[in-house]
């Protein structure tokens, strides 16, 4: 991508190649030129008369040349050269892991300069994926390990003859608890390490986003009936180009939230408009709300703000609308206050130009 | 009593599921795959399948597409792996009723295959009894205690889809796309015309009534 900003000398961005191309050029011309003009020099002065005749001037004069010639190339070859060679070290360190090493962008100029800052730069890229990697293998694990951990000791317990009647009710009841979770956890993790990997969404369709809604929410009845939550829908007919099972699992995952996070007999408003060169879906609740902390991380992989309800969800819920929504080329942001509810806004453009 | 076979190549889980089922009243029959599964179909009557698509020799969609070009009917629920939705829509092009994702709840099972046994047992006889009123596909009739009417075509579908799904949400652009052509003229404001007239004629119905769920649809229920 070409930066656009101050104009920079035209030397800086010049070739290495056109450089060494020009350099030579110049020093045959001026060695031409020199060999011309000492001649007549010698000429006029009556020097050539003088000094033809020894052959030690001329061949002198040419090893004197020769040298010149290796000092000057070798004097600025080298310099040239040497960063390259400190990039292709740090390069070598980069492809055995290490990616700590930084390199001095303030001496040169031009393509080297370039080099320089992109390695520097790569460098800096690379370390962060591979923090964040780290983190999230180890997130993950112990997301895994935990329900893991009481689906065999609990199993393992229930071998024993010697349990009480409620015991027994009770080790079973963690164990198909705990099942339950890690199935929801590894349809998400699935799901979310296919979204990672794109760029761009595909199967890209017109449909009408309204009736989506509806379908969403119709999927998730029992879940609304059985807490006798109120709705009320405001949902203006729109269509929307995109893929639809993507969009669904956004709404599915904002819906079921809302419903969890909401009293027994709440109310649960969602909304949908065009606003200018947007869509706005909005899905409030008036539940428990979040604390100020806990809305900032919200939308991180494994995050659950709330301790009381962390054993029916897994914390992917909301990484993965937001990944989506993402690469929809959207926005999706939270406003909430403890005990004051909460209402999640997604916002997808009109156009859909893809991620920025 | 109904008989379900199960075709499932792995055994624990063809085990549970024959447990689930017999539990709840149904008759379980096994298969470990496709080809062994036309062998029980050819001695033994079955009113429902449930069917694994992963397993050796001959996958489910294999089966059901052998199942479905000899003529035979029976209602099919596809329990897989799979959950692309390619592999769903694949599933349902080739001839399955219905699609769940491994794993199963158990209680979503069942609903499911009372829904499909309660279908399937509509279609075979072309009409539906709700308490004492009955409708007959074949001649657009409602048969209730006050007497017989006649429903105009869109009245009647839209009467029997409801009832067919009983308590199940339908919003208006779901019924439109069922009963009225695609690319018909009449907007969604139609169906509310359709089901207050509906309402008109079965006011004093005491078997069922529609409900209106408010920006989301209609559903029929049974009147307590």
């Amino acid at each position: 991508m070409k930066r656009r900003g101050k104009k920079k000398p035209f030397w800086t961005s010049m070739s290495l190649g056109w450089i060494m191309l020009v350099f030579l050029l110049a020093v045959l011309i001026n060695a031409a030129l020199l060999t011309a003009s000492s001649y007549l020099l010698a000429l006029r002065t009556g020097l050539v008369d003088r000094y033809a005749r020894n052959p030690v001037w001329p061949l002198g004069l040419i090893v004197l040349t020769f040298i010149f010639a290796v000092l000057l190339s070798v004097g600025f070859g080298i310099p040239k050269l040497r960063p390259i060679h400190k990039v292709n070290e740090a390069m070598k360190k980069v492809s055995q892991g290490d990616f700590s090493i930084r390199l001095d962008e303030s001496r040169d100029i031009g393509e080297i300069h370039e080099l320089i800052c992109s390695y520097n730069h790569m460098a800096e890229e690379l370390g962060n994926i591979e923090m964040f990697r780290k983190d999230f293998i180890n997130n993950f694990s112990h997301e895994f390990k935990t329900p893991i951990v009481s689906i065999r000791g609990f199993a393992r317990q229930l071998e024993r003859d010697d349990l009480s009647e409620e015991q027994r009710r009770e080790y079973t009841h963690i164990i198909a608890a705990e099942s339950e979770r890690l199935a929801n956890m590894s349809a998400n993790i699935l799901l979310l390490t296919k979204l990672e990997n794109q760029q761009i969404i595909t199967d890209k369709a017109d449909y009408a986003l309204d009736e989506q809604l509806r379908s969403c929410i119709l999927l998730l009845e029992k879940q609304w009936t059985d807490k006798e939550i109120e709705l009320q829908l405001d949902l203006d007919p729109l269509t929307y180009c995109g893929n639809e099972e993507m969009m669904s699992h956004v709404w599915v995952n904002l819906i079921s939230n809302a419903v969890k996070y909401s009293p027994v007999g709440g109310m649960l408003e969602i909304s949908c408009m065009q606003v200018q060169d947007f869509i706005v879906v909005r899905v409030t609740d008036h539940g428990e709300g979040m604390s100020a902390e806990t809305q900032m991380r919200i939308f991180e992989k494994f995050y659950q703000g709330d301790s009381a309800h962390a054993a029916e969800g897994n914390g992917l819920g909301l990484s993965l609308a937001k990944r989506i929504v993402d690469l929809c080329g959207g926005k999706i942001t939270v406003v909430s206050a403890p005990d004051n509810g909460s209402t999640f806004s997604v916002y997808l453009p009109l156009e859909n130009k893809g991620p920025k | 009593m109904f008989n379900i076979l199960v075709v499932e190549d792995n055994a624990n889980t063809r085990k549970l599921m024959t447990a689930v089922l017999s539990q709840n009243n149904y008759f379980p029959l096994e298969a470990c795959d496709g080809i062994e599964a036309l062998d029980v179909l050819d001695k033994k009557h079955v009113d429902l399948i449930i069917l694994d698509i992963m397993m050796p020799r001959m996958d489910g969609y294999e089966f059901t597409e052998t199942l479905r070009t000899s003529g035979c009917e029976i209602p099919i629920l596809m329990v897989t792996a799979k959950e692309q939705p390619a592999d769903k829509r694949k599933g349902f092009i080739i001839g399955t009723d219905d699609y769940m994702v491994k794993p199963v709840d158990e209680e979503e099972m069942l609903l499911r295959i009372a829904a499909l046994l309660r279908r399937s047992k509509i279609v075979n006889e072309h009409r539906l009894t709700i308490g004492s009123t009955v409708l007959d596909y074949d001649s657009l009739t409602v048969n209730q205690p006050g007497g017989e009417i006649e429903l105009p075509k869109k009245e009647f579908l839209l009467l029997f889809k409801l009832l067919s799904y009983q308590n199940k949400i339908f919003t208006r652009r779901q019924l439109m796309d069922e009963i009225w052509d695609m690319d018909s003229e009449s907007d969604e404001r139609t169906v509310d015309v359709h089901i207050n007239r509906l309402r008109d004629h079965f006011r004093n119905n005491e078997d069922f009534e529609i409900v209106t769920v408010r920006g989301l649809g209609y559903k029929a229920v049974k009147r307590k």
